[in-house]
């Protein structure tokens, strides 16, 4: 047993370290910095989160008194998010990880391996609650005037809710792993099934928003809405007793629905013995839970961990034909073979292309909801604007590692000649093609929403484009005099990237910049001269986009050798 | 009238003769010179701060036009007969503008040396000084009315001083001026590019100053200038970004460019008059990097050197003992010329707004944040007061920025001097700093600076706390609504500065203790203060950014224009007529490492040094070392994946460095851990590859069918790459390298991890490569594969060629293994001289001796 559990901490802590770079305690001024971020970050979390609760309560908008069943929606929809995520990843991370290829040559039991893999997401599970779901339960304890004894259940709470997604997780990613090597056999069925899941996601989205009611005066019928809200709650902690169970033992309190006044939700407490009883009968589950999935998996994990590295080798009979194209075809054909072969990739692509409509859409919904003037008709334009720019820009922070995500291929760019100019043509083109896709749909609702003639949705999409360009180089720009290819080699990538992250915080000062001189000039022209706002804008971004590509030329030819 | 020139004409003689009995005596007349400075400051700042100017009276070249403009003040109006009628005001006017002009440039040149300002006031400002002097009765008129004409008027004497005296300065500098060049030209025969180059100077200096002197009369031009030309302007706004206003706006960020662009480019025509090599000779054969001056600027020039200093016998007309005993005469000091005239001229048409009267009352000085720049920002610039600087660095700019985007005058005529005066100080408050900084006059700010002005802010915070609360005014606005408005009603009756000032009792009118309000009035204004702080803070931030996005920049373009030189310099070298022709067309068959260096980041020892290589054509050449020695540096260094520190390597004659393209199409490269894109199959890969050489589609099928026949992949090239084994992911890396049918072939530890029916195919392929009259050129750790297949080694140990290009025939010769060689190399350093020399070693040939 000793021997065992010895065994089990070398495999966690080897995966771990792997995990967690500790390196910063050597140095005094980083360990200082690396600890105190956090802490600060923490804080103002937790306070932007008090804040919101406070808000909610004194408003009333969630009931009057904050009941718990707040919380408890709020809990469930990060839990099931948490489930669905962890179900996915454990998949990933106990069948087919690399790791797998040297933990499981160790002169160790396979289902060691397993167990460690569970422990390591468990600590991984923990770590990522105190970070997110810590600092709402705070926030809601402050604004809520909650006891001490609150704030002492919360520990035991997360060491028991960090376990759910990582049993459950375990559980689930046995099916899943059968079902995603059908699927692999199967690529048809794969293909028809992502394409029919999107669709549905889509369609469910824009049927959603949709529902949004025109005209609705929510301060107006505030006392119905709020009450509506109520039974919502109500109805929902019903359905996810667990979790509502939960959120029982650690605040001590229940809301129950009743008809008598002005409120509709009035708390109870709950007793000790009864919170207690809850939180053993939890750990009881999620153990039988966790044993039975150990035992499941006992004898399947190697057979399950091996059965996806045997490929499946066709013998063709008609050999291809060879095509010659031109660098810019070539690097460009690459390109959009290796996203729409990788999943990952061909998922976010989607992702992009499908998200920048839907939330444009969800909210001039929203704004078609609320009646407004003059100035609130500017506000709303100008919000669609920023949204555009901000998730334009910061779905294309990934061109800051343009050439640095080449890793090891990087060699191919540097020894093959002059093909510099048609790599950053051939990867700027998709990346600006997907853009153009996302944003001539997203134009359109906006035009549509805001009745905007054409001239004006025309300025507005080449002004949105044309920012959206200078981005991307000065992104690209970026990766030139910064590369991080060897990182990227090195693996130390996944921790960070200083240019996605330089990247990411151009995005979103420009995008408010952008937004916030957009607004200033349409006030200052009126609405007879808002056209002439838009031509100053769009004038704007043509020149912007033109420094941005000149200096990005300027670069690639001074700095590209050195890279 | 004629008293009117009197003082003139006492004046003059007495200064003509003093400067030339002076003459010959250095220093007396230096001091002579700065004494007369002194006075012409004395006369006219008397003058100039006197009283209210006449025509400040006069709209449009007329008064008393009631029908079309609007008088500002009637009040100030009485009787003023102007007999000089609208041309004699007009002159009167210009002459008063352009005297100031005359008298800033004078007074500037006592204190520093700039070549062309001595030009310009010999032939430009001693006429103006001349006609200002012969015009004196228009200008006085302007000044204090035609009273000024009919009886001795104290103002009017100071006025006759000031021009007297300028006009003395101007002839001084002039007789100065005139000696010089005489002396100048009597040492010409001497030096026989003297008149070429002095002849080449006059005419920069006359282009110089045709530019800088509409800048220079529009720097001095009155605030009330367009007001009594062109009268009433029409009114503007108050807060309003109007079209209008943001025109002003964009003005205001524009001209800062100009300027520092005009003064660089001055700058630069005059320190480099006498280092650029001329055009013809930098491309005669005879120009061949030999060491002369010419060749050597030229070579600065691409490495960024600073210019040698003038060492021939001919000393340049400008010189230390010019004229006043303060004149540096050094040339750094143009940028600080240049703005300090910008601050004086400024200070100066400013003031104006500020007759005497008004600087004996508190409240009436000009102590808003934006006006304080004004007089701050000459002083700094002329007593170099770095700790008050960084004060208007910090904060003024900032107050200038909010002020030009919110201007609070309000129902103003548009060319009237208060709205002139509020862009006027508010440009200069803001763009002045800045320039300073950018011209290089003060350093850019670190903490330090940024706590000088800190602290000064807080002094200049307290006194107007003080001063405002003594005299009622409201300084830096901190009595003002404006702020406060923007506050809810309940907290504004307890902010309200009058409700606070006019205390009486214990209660004020809205029933609020008092001390309370004193309180909340201090919290108001430590409010303030910190937000202001808080501001600089972030202007702190901004400044960084910006200086660092500067230098990125700069180093950017510094950079190009080196890449640029070098291909000059290459093709100038080796007589290029393109840069797509070999330097070395004895070597388009070879393999070159010339004294090759190569040193990684700040570390102080090579990783490879001085390494030098030959590799013929038809050779297979086996690179040898142990790990680290440096085999994988050399490799990455020729294929171009890494740059050289020093030395040179050439591929088919090409220079790997600077000829990149050309070497690149030369070469084919397989690195040590191949990287491929595993969702692609083998075919798409391989004609990736194919694509980006441009190789044609018959070439690419042909050398595929054979190299798959060869490697027997051909059931597998379909299928994507994460499906392939090891050793097929090493065919294709090798198949990639050699569709294009490169001359050089360079494999980096290419057989390792591969299985001996793998390993066979490759060297059957190096064998067949080096066969067709190519270059292949492998590191290895495998002596025996090494050993059959190599015609040549070389061995590299600890960053150096110990053995250079070994025939494989010559070790057999010996009678040892090539392991063993190799072996004994690595040890020892050198060559075995003998079988027995290498068998003596026995089993100690493993240990390696440091």
């Amino acid at each position: 047993m000793r021997i065992y559990l010895k065994n089990l901490k070398t495999l966690v802590a080897m995966q771990l370290r792997e995990k967690l770079d500790f390196s910063f305690l050597k140095s005094t001024k980083q360990a200082i910095l690396k600890i105190m971020l956090p802490v600060f970050a923490f804080v103002v979390l937790t306070v932007l989160c008090w804040l919101i609760w406070h808000q909610i309560r004194i408003n009333g908008i969630f009931g009057l008194p904050l009941a718990p069943n707040a919380l408890t929606f709020v809990f469930t929809v990060m839990m099931l998010l948490s489930i669905l995520f962890t179900t996915y990843s454990m998949m990933k991370n106990l069948y087919f990880s690399f790791d797998n290829q040297i933990l499981l040559t160790f002169p160790v039991p396979r289902s060691q391996v397993f167990l460690s893999k569970l422990i390591v997401y468990y600590i991984n599970e923990f770590k990522r609650s105190l970070i997110f779901i810590v600092p709402i339960f705070i926030g809601f304890g402050i604004a809520n005037n909650a006891s001490a004894e609150f704030y002492l259940m919360l520990p035991l709470f997360f060491l028991l809710t960090s376990l759910i997604p990582v049993v459950f997780g375990a559980l689930l990613s046995i099916p899943l792993l059968f079902v995603s090597l059908f699927l692999r056999r199967f690529k048809v069925i794969q293909y028809i099934l992502a394409a029919t899941a999107a669709t549905a996601v889509i369609i469910l989205l824009f049927r959603v928003a949709g529902r949004i009611p025109e005209n609705f005066d929510f301060f107006g019928s505030f006392q119905n809405n709020i009450e509506s809200i109520e039974t919502f709650l109500y109805r929902f902690s019903r359905i996810f007793i667990v979790f509502d169970l939960l959120i029982w033992m650690v605040s001590g309190t229940r809301g129950i629905l009743t008809n008598v006044g002005r409120y509709t939700i009035r708390i109870h407490d709950v007793s000790s013995s009864s919170r207690a009883a809850i939180f053993f009968i939890a750990l009881l589950v999620c153990v039988i839970l966790l044993v039975i999935a150990f035992f499941i998996v006992r004898p399947l994990y190697f057979m399950m961990v091996s059965r996806h590295k045997e490929n499946n080798k066709k013998e063709r009979k008609n050999q291809k034909k060879n095509i010659k194209l031109n660098s810019f075809l070539s690097i460009l054909k690459k390109e959009l073979l290796l996203r729409f072969r990788t999943p990952a990739a061909l998922v976010q692509t989607l992702i992009g292309v499908f998200f920048l409509p839907f939330s444009i859409f969800l909210l001039n919904r929203i704004y078609g909801a609320l009646d407004t003037r003059f100035l609130g008709d500017i506000v709303a334009l100008t919000t669609n604007f920023l949204l555009l720019i901000l998730i334009l820009t910061t779905q294309h922070v990934s061109s800051a590692s343009i050439f640095s995500s080449e890793g090891k291929a990087v060699y191919i760019l540097k020894t093959t000649p002059d093909t510099v100019k048609a790599n950053i043509a051939a990867k700027m083109s998709l990346n600006a093609t997907l853009s153009m896709a996302s944003l001539i749909l997203t134009t359109a609702i906006i035009a549509r929403a805001n009745y905007l003639p054409p001239l004006m949705s025309a300025l507005i999409f080449f002004s949105v484009f044309f920012f959206a360009i200078s981005h991307i180089c000065w992104s690209i720009e970026m990766d030139i005099t910064n590369p991080q290819y060897l990182k990227i080699i090195d693996g130390v990538h996944e921790t960070s990237n200083v240019n996605e992250t330089k990247s990411l915080i151009i995005a979103v000062v420009m995008s408010f910049l952008i937004a916030a001189i957009s607004t200033l000039l349409t006030l200052q022209y009126g609405i007879d001269g808002a056209h002439l706002a838009w031509i100053t804008v769009f004038g704007l971004s043509a020149v912007f986009m033109a420094i941005r590509f000149y200096l990005l030329i300027q670069n690639v030819k001074v700095y590209f050798k050195e890279m | 009238m004629l008293g009117l020139y009197l003082p003139l004409i006492f004046l003059l003689p007495v200064v003509i003769a003093g400067t030339y009995l002076l003459l010959k005596k250095k220093k007396q007349k230096q001091i002579f010179y700065f004494v007369v400075i002194l006075l012409a400051i004395a006369a006219f700042t008397t003058r100039y701060v006197w009283g209210q100017n006449a025509y400040m009276d006069v709209f449009g070249l007329r008064l008393f036009d009631f029908g079309e403009h609007r008088r500002l003040n009637e009040n100030i109006i009485s009787e003023l007969p102007f007999s000089i009628g609208m041309f004699g005001a007009a002159m009167g006017m210009l002459f008063l503008w352009l005297n100031t002009a005359s008298f800033v440039i004078l007074v500037l040149s006592a204190f520093f040396n700039i070549p062309f300002i001595s030009r310009a006031i010999v032939f430009i400002f001693l006429p103006i000084s001349l006609f200002s002097a012969a015009a004196m009765p228009l200008s006085s008129v302007m000044i204090e009315g035609s009273y000024a004409l009919n009886s001795f008027n104290g103002r009017i004497f100071t006025h006759s001083l000031e021009l007297g005296l300028i006009l003395s300065i101007a002839i001084m500098h002039t007789v100065f001026f005139l000696k010089k060049k005489r002396v100048a030209n009597n040492s010409m025969p001497l030096i026989p590019s003297a008149p070429a180059s002095a002849s080449s100077s006059a005419k920069k200096e006359w282009i110089a100053i045709i530019c800088t002197l509409p800048v220079i009369i529009f720097l001095t031009m009155p605030n009330n200038f367009l007001h009594v030309f062109f009268g009433f302007g029409g009114e503007v706004g108050g807060i309003d970004l109007s079209f209008s206003h943001r025109i002003i706006l964009y003005f205001s960020i524009l001209i800062p460019f100009g300027i520092y662009f005009g003064v660089k480019k001055l700058h630069n025509v005059f320190s480099f008059q006498n280092l650029t090599p001329s055009p013809s000779f930098a491309l005669s054969p005879a120009f061949a990097y030999a060491s002369t001056p010419e060749s050597n600027a030229l070579e600065n020039m691409r490495t960024n050197k600073t210019p040698a200093k003038n060492t021939s016998n001919e000393k340049p007309i400008r010189d230390k003992d010019y004229i006043s005993p303060f004149t540096k005469g050094e040339y750094s000091e143009f940028n600080r010329y240049c703005l300090l005239f910008i601050g004086i001229a400024t200070m100066i048409v400013y003031t104006a707004i500020f007759p005497f009267h008004r600087w004996t009352s508190l409240g009436s000085l000009p102590l808003h944040l934006c006006n304080t720049a004004m007089f701050i920002l000459p002083i700094c610039l002329a007593f170099r007061l770095k700790k008050v600087f960084y004060f208007t660095f910090f904060i003024n700019v900032l107050g200038a920025f909010l002020a030009n985007l919110m201007p609070t005058y309000a129902a103003y005529d548009t060319l009237s001097y208060t709205v002139f005066s509020y862009w006027q100080n508010h440009y200069i408050a803001f763009f002045l700093p800045l320039l300073c900084v950018a011209l290089g006059v003060f350093e850019r700010p670190n903490i330090k600076h940024f706590f000088y002005s800190m602290v000064f802010f807080f002094i200049y915070f307290i006194f107007v706390m003080f001063v405002n609360a003594y005299t009622g005014s409201d300084f830096f606005f901190l009595n003002g609504y404006f702020i406060i408005d923007f506050f809810p009603e309940s907290w504004r009756r307890l902010m309200d500065p009058n409700i606070t000032i006019h205390l009486t009792g214990y209660y004020n009118a809205y029933g609020y203790y008092v001390p309370r309000l004193m309180i909340f009035r201090y919290v108001y204004l430590l409010i303030f203060f910190g937000v202001f702080t808080v501001a600089a803070l972030i202007m702190w931030l901004l400044y960084e950014y910006f200086f660092a996005a500067w230098d990125r920049l700069r180093e950017l373009f510094k950079r190009k224009q080196r890449i640029q030189l070098d291909e000059i310099a290459l093709k100038i070298k080796y007589n290029l007529k393109k840069l797509s022709d070999p330097i070395d067309k004895q070597g388009v068959d070879m393999l070159q490492l010339k004294n090759f260096s190569k040193k990684y980041g700040s570390n102080k020892s090579f990783a490879v040094e001085d390494a030098s290589l030959e590799v013929n054509a038809g050779e297979i050449f086996g690179f040898l070392g142990p790990n680290g020695a440096g085999k994988s540096t050399i490799i990455k260094s020729l294929v171009g994946l890494q740059p050289m520190t020093s030395g040179q390597m050439l591929v088919c004659g090409f220079d790997v460095e600077k000829q990149s393209v050309e070497t690149k199409k030369r070469i084919g490269f397989v690195p040590d851990h191949y990287a491929l894109y595993e969702r692609l199959t083998g075919r798409e890969y391989i004609n990736y590859i194919a694509d980006l050489y441009g190789i044609e589609k018959i070439k690419r099928d042909e050398l595929l069918t054979h190299y798959l026949n060869i490697f027997q992949m051909e059931h597998a090239f379909d299928n994507q790459m994460r499906t392939y084994s090891h050793g097929m992911k090493q065919k294709i890396a090798i198949m990639a390298a050699l569709i294009h049918e490169p001359k050089v072939w360079i494999l980096d530890e290419p057989l390792t991890g591969l299985d001996p029916n793998s390993i066979f195919q490759v060297k059957q392929t190096m064998r067949e490569h080096a066969d067709k009259g190519n270059i292949v050129f492998f590191s290895s750790h495998i002596m025996d594969v090494a050993e059959r297949i190599c015609d040549r080694v070389a061995v590299i140990r600890k960053g150096k060629i110990v053995v250079g290009g070994k025939r494989i025939s010559e070790i057999e010769k010996l009678g040892i293994s090539l392991e063993h060689f190799y072996m004994f190399v690595i040890k020892h350093g050198r060559e075995p001289e003998s079988k027995e020399e290498v068998e003596n070693e026995g089993l100690e040939l493993a240990t390696i001796i440091n």
